[in-house]
């Protein structure tokens, strides 16, 4: 696994704090689905007593820092009650000495734009973290790993670095799904025995034109031959359209056969 | 009890004028100044300020009642001259030859600075603490007990090793945890602003420096656990400390953490850190902070975004 993840910070911060005192996770992801809570108001009411019961854990404990996770949390400040009464502990957290004072609050989301801006204020949370995707030499290592881990072996440093350059926006779970489509093109083409030699970086761009970024899906274009009865609008107008761009297209071939110099003489016999 | 530095700073003390409209006469008239005497300025980022500065000279003012001269406001306190001396040496790094900053020139001179006879007591233990932050042999240097004309301290003998400190992480070493406890947020940002300056020895990734401070009366021992600088090359290093280096503070040393765990040297908790990533970082040293000292100025609460699949 690569451990550069969201969910992943928090679990392995959480693993390794533990060596120096009592570090429990309070997870608060689940809060909605779990059917506990029925209305926002009963999940505004389990929010407040899960951060009182980490902050009555705090207290009680000597060296006891404890760490609040709400794991996609645009699912759940996406109601304006909950997100009030978030804000609301964090800044009693903040301000209230005890076990309040060793809360750490962590939130993870895909969707930034969605937390209220009131949230996003310093006293709230005060630091917001990008865990951006893999750069070039990341991506080589982790296609590295992967396909020695699958198939044994360790292609060349040369295709690696090609392809890796080429994965521009690519996470990990994507370079997974690249390498899948790799191995599935390979046994395609019946390449039973694979080496080293045939991981090519030809391979990996017929892969990659299945297999893209994930987040730049929403960008990417979508060619699919629209035609002039795709577009709505006045027959009328269409057929005006489609003439003067016909007649358009039409003068610059006629131009193009015709050339000129700068002086408006013709240069042809 | 010794006066505390950053009570000083904090509440008596404010910055009056940026520094190179200090000397000039209508600052003097606005602020209802003496015509003539050195005039003292008092900046809680007085080492930022040190850093910034491209001039050589810096005054300062403190606005204090001098109850046996029955000035209601005293404001000559000491005048402060950081000498610079241009040098013209090249530092090697990554290959390249590239001039050292001019806030490590700075940093790296002699200073000087006069007492005013109206001085208070207050003030010469706060020049007495300023010297102790500037001893650069890692020996701790008694406060001065009655500073009259001019007291001159050499800083550090330039050395072209000086690394600048990216960051440090100290560990109280008091006897008692109880005297770390009884510090305050303000006596750590104090301790801070003392650091600014000091040169820590780092040879064959073992730490060999041990850091005596004084504040508030108190005497505070801490070793150096792990430094972050870019080092160039296998050499023996001397980093120095900067404003802007970050300064992470433990707690002492808890007899219930596990005896293995207690062991485990520097290089180990080195490829530890590398291999985690920067929020996972930011998470633990929060933590760190939060075991040592009040949560109320560390950042708590974090938001983590990004797109999905990266932590596959």
């Amino acid at each position: 696994m690569y451990n550069a993840g969201k969910t992943f910070a928090i679990k392995e911060a959480c693993r390794l704090c533990k060596k120096d005192g009592p570090t429990p996770l309070i997870s608060l992801g689940s809060l909605l689905g779990s059917g506990e809570s029925d209305s926002p108001y009963e999940t505004s009411r389990l929010l407040k007593m899960h951060f009182e019961i980490a902050a009555k854990e705090c207290e009680k404990t000597e060296n006891c820092v404890c760490f609040v996770f709400i794991d996609e949390c645009d699912a759940l400040l996406s109601n304006d009650a909950v997100a009030g009464m978030l804000a609301s502990l964090l800044d009693e957290s903040s301000g209230n000495p005890g076990g309040w004072e060793r809360l750490i609050v962590v939130a993870a989301t895909n969707r930034l734009d969605a937390v209220s801006p009131f949230l996003r204020r310093p006293g709230r949370f005060d630091q917001e973290i990008c865990v951006s995707p893999p750069n070039v030499q990341e991506r080589v290592t982790i296609l590295e790993a992967l396909i020695t881990s699958t198939v044994g072996i360790t292609p060349s440093r040369d295709v690696l670095e090609e392809v890796s350059r080429a994965c521009v926006g690519y996470v990990p779970a994507d370079l997974s799904a690249l390498v899948r489509r790799v191995f599935a093109i390979a046994l395609e083409e019946e390449l039973h025995d694979l080496t080293a030699d045939l991981l090519t970086a030809d391979l990996f761009m017929q892969a990659m034109l299945e297999v893209g970024a994930s987040q730049l899906r929403g960008t990417a274009l979508n060619n699919t031959g629209t035609t002039w009865n795709d577009i709505a609008g006045n027959s009328l107008a269409k057929v005006s359209s489609i003439f003067v761009l016909n007649l358009t297209e039409n003068i610059h071939i006629f131009l193009n056969c015709f050339p000129f110099n700068k002086d408006g003489t013709s240069s042809s016999n | 009890m010794a006066p505390r530095r950053g009570h000083l700073a904090n509440g008596c003390c404010r910055l009056l004028a940026p520094i190179h409209d200090v000397d000039s006469q209508e600052f003097r008239t606005e602020w209802n100044l003496p015509s003539f005497g050195p005039v003292f300025v008092v900046s809680r980022e007085c080492g930022a300020l040190l850093c910034q500065m491209t001039e050589p000279v810096t005054y300062s003012s403190i606005k204090q009642t001098n109850p046996t001269t029955n000035i209601e406001v005293g404001f000559l306190c000491y005048h402060r001259v950081v000498k610079v001396v241009p040098w013209n040496g090249q530092e090697k790094r990554f290959g390249t030859s590239v001039d050292l900053p001019d806030f490590l020139r700075t940093l790296t001179q002699k200073d000087r600075y006069e007492l005013h006879p109206l001085s208070t007591e207050d003030v010469q233990h706060r020049i007495g603490m300023t010297e102790t932050c500037r001893s650069h042999n890692h020996a701790t240097v008694s406060s001065i007990p009655s500073v009259e004309d001019a007291v001159e301290f050499i800083s550090a003998p330039f050395c072209s090793k000086h690394v600048p400190l990216l960051a440090v992480t100290l560990r109280w070493k008091a006897p008692s945890s109880d005297n770390y406890l009884a510090s305050s947020d303000l006596d750590m940002a104090c301790i801070k602003r003392q650091m600014a300056g000091l040169s820590i020895a780092f040879r064959d990734q073992a730490i060999t420096s041990e850091l005596e401070l004084s504040s508030a009366g108190m005497d505070i021992c801490f070793h150096v656990e792990q430094v972050v600088g870019r080092k160039t090359s296998d050499e023996d290093f001397l980093y120095i400390v900067l404003p802007s280096t970050r300064i992470t503070f433990l707690p002492p040393e808890i007899p219930n953490i596990d005896e293995p765990l207690r062991n485990r040297n520097v290089s180990q908790s080195t490829a530890e850190r590398d291999a985690t990533s920067h929020a996972t970082r930011v998470l633990i040293e929060t933590a760190m902070c939060l075991r040592g000292a009040s949560g109320s100025l560390i950042s708590k609460a974090f938001l983590l975004s990004g797109p999905p699949g990266v932590g596959w």
